[in-house]
């Protein structure tokens, strides 16, 4: 019953020039249209081109009679409309548009009386259509030419009959209030009961209602945004991967000739600086410590997990451990079974089984040095009698 | 110790008997578990940084602290965008000074006690003239992706007259190819990297005759690779025309190309061509001698075919024809991945387009799924599908699976960059601050805010909007702190809807002490714009609106005196004010103060609705002058201003 539901049919035959002006009478001041960007300005433009056409096809004869018709067609589909109210189910959830209105109606006193449904309307004493509005209009009427002052008139009173139909949804402030309350208990479905006494709080009076809704325009903001859109559930669904084939790679020529060109890229040097650029999109500062710590690893500044010790010892990785610590099979073929040098060389190589810094490598250079040394003192070494003269 | 002789002697039946008791309870099946055989597990590889990431994935982000990167001190803690940029810059400024000292005093960095050796502790090596020049030199720079390093050796092996192979002259030519002969970002930027704006301008940036072209030339056989390398460098940097002729000369020269360059012309081919169909035309002709030679698309290809049609996104076909590709590519056994979506979304979502319900439909394919990065658009993907679900379809409840999605295991580093992760959450709040109520609403805020996301300026117009709707006055003094600390206070936008939706509260006896909070907040906003720097660019100046909100909180909230004040700098400093105060915010300072008997302030505020122009200025002096009663000087002064006639009428 509200003056929301009046509209709603209305809207949806659309584009209908006059009910254009309608939009245009109800958004020009208040907002933005539907659409968004366009300026009322803009909007009263559009609407006069289109009005324009529908006027230049009843142009050329029985003007006046159009205008008749006109104004009773308009009428007769208002009082339909109002009919078909009472058997329509009440949608409270989808209004079809913010419905902010000229403020110059709205400062007039509001009838509180709703009117009764079947009668029919009456005129308001004097609707107001803005000046740009008016002069546009002369405009149109001129340029069409012939009788200028009566298609004006026509025009004119076409604009009226809807500024009527404005007019009316101011007519239940009260009625607003309820509707969005309800509409409130459907967004508030967790916690309804509480939401709304919290906001009605600092008002006892009665015409607390009156201050959440403003001057009887709802807020936009208060509205859940999915009103001017429809539900995205509703669409239809888009089946991504159920489209017919494109038929280039699939096709049956196609088909042959795969395997005769390698698929692999060659472009090594390419490939690496485009893998690199990619890794480097999703570094990101560290989030925590063990993140920067990955990336630390990854830039090689950390010894990477898990931790040995044999980190980068790179030249080692393949010599056992037997290599480094049995050395004795090293001294076989030149040392002394017994006597000072075999033990001096049998302490050397278990000192050198316990370093851990130095390579295999070195260590057998090593005891090469001693075997050399050795050698080079041979003859001292057999006067001393530190070496058998016949092994 | 009597168990360890005993392990010693019969370790195998000790270790039967121990598996006996522990797992059989039944004593019939212990004979079957003798014959039955212990499986090893095989050893896992794993990476360097496995242990790491397990560990990583335990912590998640805190919303309730700074980030990481910030110094661990309360005092130190950025709340406002700017302040968190130039915090996290300013850090990775000082790291890039200590490098630069490193590298300009390389000589005093010689002690190397690490083993094994750190390469990014060390200063850089430096090639001059004298350095020790080779091909293997000039290899490992081109492995490390230094560019202008790279010409360098190049350079000087050329006066040097060194040799070098062919080889090495195709994989330079791939790098300076790849990177337009500029250095990248250094890897240890991350923070620069983070706060870079990713996109990159779609114009000619292609070094012509530059050294990839002189390379390419001196290259002794031109084999596809050669070609491959250049195509793809044009294309990359839109030389669109150039790379084009490159193609032609591929195709008379019978040169194959492989997948990469032809994705890197697919995605190009719309630069060609003027009309819709004309574009898609010569992208399919380029699937076509694709398949024609045999090279198997990969999924670069679907990505750019997809991208060169998002470019004709306004096209009537495209949609239709979107989908057509990913069927074919799926039948190839292709599998789309996030960049691939998010051409979807740039095709079928469009702002003056009709609505399309797709993102739905990709969520449902893709809910739950954990995302690896695989082609650099990738990181478009969840700013675009928080933007499709705040104004394609406005529903807070697609944009809560995309959050879902995007705080899937590691997805989030998919994020991309601040600018993306900020816009982002841009939409994600204003469409939560759209659709939900106002304590729902607040739960995000205190979730998200600050450490998260720190609003902008506009998004908290929204806000204050939605508080104002709402008249959730208890959130007023949260958010005004918050706004401080985001230095929102020098708005003027900000600042007059914060007075407009504080003059709506109405106090009461049960909440004394939010109204004693909602005056400070009036109050801190007058002290705020009357301390503001004299030498600032962008001040705030009152209006005469503003002062009228002002002094109607601060009359509400019982600071008769604050409101005196203001009051004095009103009418002393007009014309630092612009417009009047409005005759409302007058009349109740004016109700005020002859509730106080304050004859004064009734007749400078009298004197002020004169000079404003104010009709019911007549009428407060009616009213004044029947219930106080005035000094032989206010009289005076009344009489004045007003003329006798009108005292005299009412007495």
């Amino acid at each position: 019953m509200t003056a929301l539901e009046v509209e709603k049919p209305l809207l949806e035959e659309r584009p209908q020039p006059s009910q254009m002006v309608q939009e245009v009478c109800a958004g020009g001041e208040g907002g933005k249209l539907k659409e968004g960007k366009l300026t009322s300005q803009k909007a009263v433009e559009r609407v006069i081109e289109e009005d324009q056409v529908a006027v230049k096809q009843s142009l050329p004869e029985e003007k006046l009679e159009t205008a008749k018709d006109k104004r009773a067609s308009a009428q007769k589909k208002l009082n339909d409309l109002l009919k078909s109210l009472a058997s329509a189910d009440p949608m409270p959830m989808e209004p079809p548009l913010k419905l902010s209105k000229p403020k110059a109606r709205q400062k007039k006193p509001i009838n509180l009386d709703i009117q009764d449904q079947d009668s029919e309307l009456p005129q308001p004493d004097e609707p107001v259509i803005e000046p740009e509005l008016l002069s546009a209009t002369r405009e149109v009427a001129e340029s069409l030419g012939g009788d200028v002052a009566a298609t004006e008139s026509e025009l004119l009173s076409t604009l009226r009959s809807h500024t009527v139909n404005g007019s009316n949804d101011g007519k239940s402030s009260i009625d607003w209030s309820d509707l969005f309350v309800g509409m409130k208990v459907e967004r508030t479905q967790s916690k309804p009961a509480e939401a709304l006494p919290r906001r009605r709080r600092h008002h006892q009076d009665p015409s607390a209602q009156r201050t959440i809704f403003g001057d009887g325009v709802p807020n936009k903001k208060s509205l859940p945004r999915t009103i001017t859109r429809p539900d995205p559930r509703t669409l239809a669904r888009v089946d991504i991967f159920g489209a017919e084939c494109l038929g280039i790679f699939t096709g049956e020529s196609s088909k042959v000739s795969k395997s005769a060109v390698p698929a692999s890229s060659s472009l090594v040097v390419w490939e690496a600086a485009r893998k690199r650029e990619l890794q480097q999109c999703v570094y990101h500062p560290p989030d925590n410590s063990f993140t920067e710590m990955i990336q630390w690893t990854k830039q090689g500044k950390l010894w990477v997990f898990p931790i040995d010790n044999e980190v980068g010892l790179e030249e080692e990785k393949s010599v056992g451990f037997h290599e480094h610590v049995f050395l004795g099979h090293h001294l076989d073929g030149w040392c002394p079974q017994r006597g000072p040098i075999r033990h001096f060389m049998e302490l050397v190589c278990t000192g050198l089984s316990k370093n851990p810094y130095m390579t295999v490598e070195r260590k057998r250079a090593h005891l090469e040095w001693y075997k050399n040394y050795f050698k080079e003192k041979e003859e001292l070494l057999k006067e001393l009698g530190a070496i058998e003269a016949t092994p | 110790n009597m168990a360890g002789t005993l392990l010693g002697r019969k370790p195998v039946k000790l270790l039967q008997r121990f598996l006996k008791s522990t797992f059989c309870h039944d004593v019939a099946s212990s004979s079957q578990l003798s014959s039955e055989k212990i499986v090893i597990p095989n050893r896992i590889p794993r990476s360097p940084t496995a242990i790491l990431e397990a560990l990583a994935s335990t912590v998640s982000r805190d919303s309730s602290g700074p980030h990481y990167k910030y110094h661990d001190d309360p005092y130190l803690t950025p709340g406002s965008n700017l302040s968190k940029r130039v915090f996290s810059l300013s850090k990775e400024a000082g790291r890039k000074a200590a490098r630069w000292i490193r590298d300009e005093n390389a000589a005093f960095f010689t002690h190397r006690p690490d083993d094994p050796f750190i390469e990014a502790f060390f200063p850089k090596m430096t090639y001059n003239e004298e350095s020790n020049l080779s091909e293997e030199t000039l290899r490992e720079l081109i492995q490390k992706c230094s560019v202008s390093d790279a010409i360098t050796v190049y350079q000087l092996s050329q006066s040097k007259g060194i040799e070098l192979s062919d080889n090495v002259y195709q994989e330079l030519l791939e790098l300076v190819a790849y990177y337009n002969c500029e250095d990248p970002l250094d890897e240890d930027w991350v923070e620069e990297r983070w706060y870079r704006q990713g996109v990159t301008a779609v114009r000619n940036t292609w070094k012509d005759n530059g050294l990839a072209e002189e390379l390419f030339k001196s290259l002794s056989t031109k084999g596809s690779a050669a070609y491959g390398a250049l195509i793809r460098g044009m294309a990359q940097y839109y030389q669109v025309d150039r790379a084009w002729q490159l193609y032609q000369e591929c195709k008379e020269k019978n040169i194959p190309l492989d997948a990469g360059t032809y994705n890197s012309l697919i995605r190009v081919a719309s630069f060609l061509r003027d009309s819709f169909d004309l574009r898609w035309q010569l992208v399919k002709e380029l699937l076509t001698s694709m398949a024609e030679s045999g090279v198997s698309p990969n999924l670069g290809t679907l990505n750019c075919t997809l991208e060169a049609l998002s470019q004709v996104a306004t096209w009537r076909q495209a949609k239709q024809l979107s989908l057509q590709v990913i069927a074919e590519f799926k039948s190839l056994g292709i599998q789309p991945c996030l960049a691939t979506y998010y051409f979807l979304l740039t095709i079928h979502c469009r702002e003056r387009g009709p609505i399309s319900r797709i993102l739905i439909d990709i969520l449902d394919h893709i809910e739950g799924k954990q995302f690896e990065i695989e082609d650099p658009k990738d990181t478009f993907f969840f700013v675009t599908a928080m933007d499709v679900s705040r104004n394609h379809l406005q529903s807070l409840e697609v944009a809560q699976r995309v959050d879902k999605l995007l705080h899937t295991g590691n997805n989030y580093c998919l994020i991309g960059d601040s600018f993306k992760e900020s816009i982002y959450y841009r939409h994600y709040f204003a469409l939560a601050c759209s659709t939900l109520i106002i304590e729902d609403f607040m739960e995000i805020y205190n979730d998200l805010v600050p450490h998260i996301y720190t609003p902008e300026p506009g998004v908290m117009e929204e806000v204050m909007k939605a508080i104002s709707t709402h008249e959730a006055f208890e959130y007023l003094p949260q958010l005004w702190s918050d706004m401080i600390v985001f230095e929102h206070t020098s708005r003027d936008r900000l600042l007059s809807l914060v007075l407009s939706v504080l003059t709506k509260y109405q106090p009461s006896e049960e909440n004394k002490q939010l109204t004693k909070q909602l005056a400070t907040i009036a109050w801190d906003v007058w002290t705020r714009v009357q301390e503001q720097d004299e030498t600032r660019h962008n001040k705030v100046s009152w209006n005469g609106l503003m002062i009228g909100d002002l002094l109607t909180t601060l009359v509400q909230c019982g600071e008769y005196d604050k409101s005196l004040i203001v009051m004095k700098e009103a009418t002393t400093n007009a014309h630092k004010i612009l417009g009047y105060i409005p005759v409302n915010a007058l009349q109740i300072l004016n109700n005020a103060a002859i509730e106080k008997e304050d004859a004064e302030t009734c007749v400078s505020v009298a004197m002020y609705g004169l000079d404003a122009g104010h009709q019911e200025t007549g009428e407060m002096v009616k009213q004044l002058q029947s219930k106080l009663n005035l000094s032989l000087e206010h009289q005076a002064k009344l009489s004045s201003a007003f003329g006798t006639e009108l005292l005299n009428d009412s007495s």
